[in-house]
């Protein structure tokens, strides 16, 4: 009996240690989930804060005057903040949009072109110096957001805008 | 130190009574308004038979001078005062001031009667050449007066007078009562070139204007407009100036344009130029109201060939004629950018050329509010009539 026992219990030993024992076979591993938090949206009135130290005296259209003066409707925006030059002969312009989506982009940057045509056109006839910003000007499509940008310091600006949208 | 303090006191107070007297003048008719858009300025001098000069004043007619004022209950609350009724200068280029009172310097109108004589700005009056001249001073609708007797040296050379005293604006900013009122304008529209971007910058800073819509474009003209060269942008898209005002249906059209047509077709060109732009804007918009602005005049170093202020004074009366013939408005905003050298008075110049500075943009919505008040005034009377 105490051998029977004795046996047992050796067993049971035995099983334990292998138990512990040896590599764990691999198991299929489920999907990683992030655990990180989703990206802030870039905040266009943050940007152009960040912008006005480099652009001359500038006056931010409403929305009435935006639809007006550039096309840009409401309606195919997210955020928007647009400004153009005081002195109405310096052609300094900013837009800093967030379309509604793909549509309104293409929307938005076609009146983006047609604006800087038709500055182009001006300036050619009464300032060179202007002109030569105009053709220097940029417009940066990165997702669904978009800048139009016209100063002699389109480089500068283009940086903030692009760091802030990631 | 309290018999210090009383005796300074007690000598403060009598200096103070030294100074505070100003000689007392005389007030027009205040009946008498800022018509910018009437007819040829006429002026009648009492006691003496000088006429003053057209080109020294706006369009605006000029009462005799009232010795009381009509309401002795209801004195301004400012001060609008020469030192004397007449004063004597003795050599060519001697100055003096004549004004005593707290109305600012830039918001008063300064004439005289005859500039070979003497002139008069800014307060001073500056002695020319022999001879005895009024000098007068307005501010909304009172009027102040000097006789001045420059006995001089006739024979003497010509006298030096400075830049400050002539570049000065010659005509103070017309008086708007209500500012802020804006009724006029909301259904306005206003066509123009690169000169009236000012208006149209200041408007979107300011919102002077209301409603109104400001379709300007750099080098805009007549010619090019009618040819189609240059178009109004409007909601991100081009349209002809007819087509832009037949799309926005405005009560009222204001428009300012000749300086591009100018000097390429001459006066008698450009108003050709003008009969067939407001004709194709009238066929498609039969309603609108049309107001025409004259051109403001440019830097006195800027003119150059036919482009000069004198060609832009005869172009600005041949516009005038133009508008009366055919029943339009005529806005007469070029005198109250002028100075002493009938030029765009500098410090309402951004580039020593045409375009206009912030200043002269505030100075242009006055001009423009005035006449609109007075527009609303009219239209009332004609109702009540």
């Amino acid at each position: 009996m105490k051998q029977v026992f004795a046996l047992l219990l050796a067993v049971t030993v035995l099983l334990s240690l292998t138990a512990c024992s040896g590599q764990e076979e691999p198991q299929p591993q489920a999907p990683s989930v992030t655990t990180e938090a989703p990206a802030a949206p870039a905040d266009m009135s943050a940007i152009y804060e960040e912008m006005e130290k480099t652009l001359p005296e500038m006056i931010p259209m409403d929305e009435t005057t935006m639809l007006n003066f550039c096309g840009i409707s409401a309606e195919d925006c997210t955020q928007v903040v647009a400004a153009i030059c005081a002195d109405g002969l310096i052609t300094d312009e900013v837009w800093l949009i967030e379309a509604k989506d793909e549509a309104s982009l293409a929307t938005l940057k076609s009146l983006a072109e047609s604006r800087l045509k038709a500055k182009g056109e001006e300036s050619i006839t009464y300032s060179p110096e202007q002109y030569a910003v105009v053709q220097k000007a940029q417009i940066i499509c990165d997702g669904l957001y978009m800048a139009l940008i016209v100063s002699p310091d389109v480089d500068t600006l283009a940086e903030i805008f692009n760091g802030a949208i990631g | 130190m309290h018999k210090k303090v009383t005796a300074f006191v007690l000598f403060f107070s009598v200096f103070l009574s030294l100074f505070s007297g100003c000689a007392d003048s005389s007030v027009p008719d205040p009946s008498e308004t800022i018509t910018p858009a009437s007819s040829v300025m006429e002026s009648s001098i009492p006691e003496t038979e000088y006429t003053v000069p057209e080109t020294t004043v706006a369009t605006e007619s000029m009462t005799e001078p009232v010795t009381e004022p009509e309401h002795e209950d209801s004195q301004p609350e400012y001060a609008f005062l020469l030192t004397d009724n007449t004063v004597t200068l003795n050599e060519k280029g001697q100055t003096m001031n004549l004004y005593c009172g707290d109305v600012p310097l830039l918001d008063i109108s300064w004439m005289s009667a005859d500039e070979s004589i003497a002139l008069f700005s800014q307060g001073t009056v500056v002695a020319v050449d022999q001879g005895v001249t009024v000098v007068y001073a307005k501010y909304r609708d009172q009027i102040v007066f000097c006789e001045v007797v420059c006995d001089v040296d006739p024979d003497a050379p010509k006298p030096y007078i400075s830049r400050d005293y002539l570049d000065a604006p010659r005509l103070g900013s017309p008086y708007v009562e209500n500012p802020e009122d804006t009724t006029f304008f909301d259904d306005a529209v206003f066509i123009g070139d690169s000169v009236s971007y000012v208006l149209q910058q200041w408007n979107l800073k300011n919102h002077l204007f209301g409603d109104a819509l400001f379709l300007t474009r750099s080098s805009l003209g007549l010619q090019n407009s009618i040819d189609g060269r240059i178009q109004l942008n409007y909601q991100g898209k081009s349209y002809s100036p007819e087509d832009a005002v037949a799309l926005v249906a405005p009560g009222k059209l204001f428009v300012m344009l000749g300086f591009n047509d100018l000097a390429v077709y001459g006066i008698d060109g450009t108003l050709e130029r003008w009969e067939i732009f407001i004709d194709r804007i009238v066929e498609k918009s039969p309603d609108v109201k049309i107001y025409i602005q004259s051109c403001t005049p440019m830097h006195r170093h800027s003119e150059y060939g036919k482009l000069n202020n004198t060609i832009i004074d005869e172009y600005n009366a041949a516009l005038k004629n133009f508008c009366l013939e055919r029943g339009y408005h005529f806005v007469n905003i070029a005198p109250y950018f002028k100075d002493f050298n009938n030029s765009l008075v500098p410090a309402f110049c951004s580039d020593a050329f045409v375009h206009i500075t912030y200043d002269g943009a505030e100075r242009w919505v006055n001009v423009l509010k005035a006449y609109g008040e007075e527009q609303l005034r009219l239209e009332t009377e004609g109702e009540t009539k």
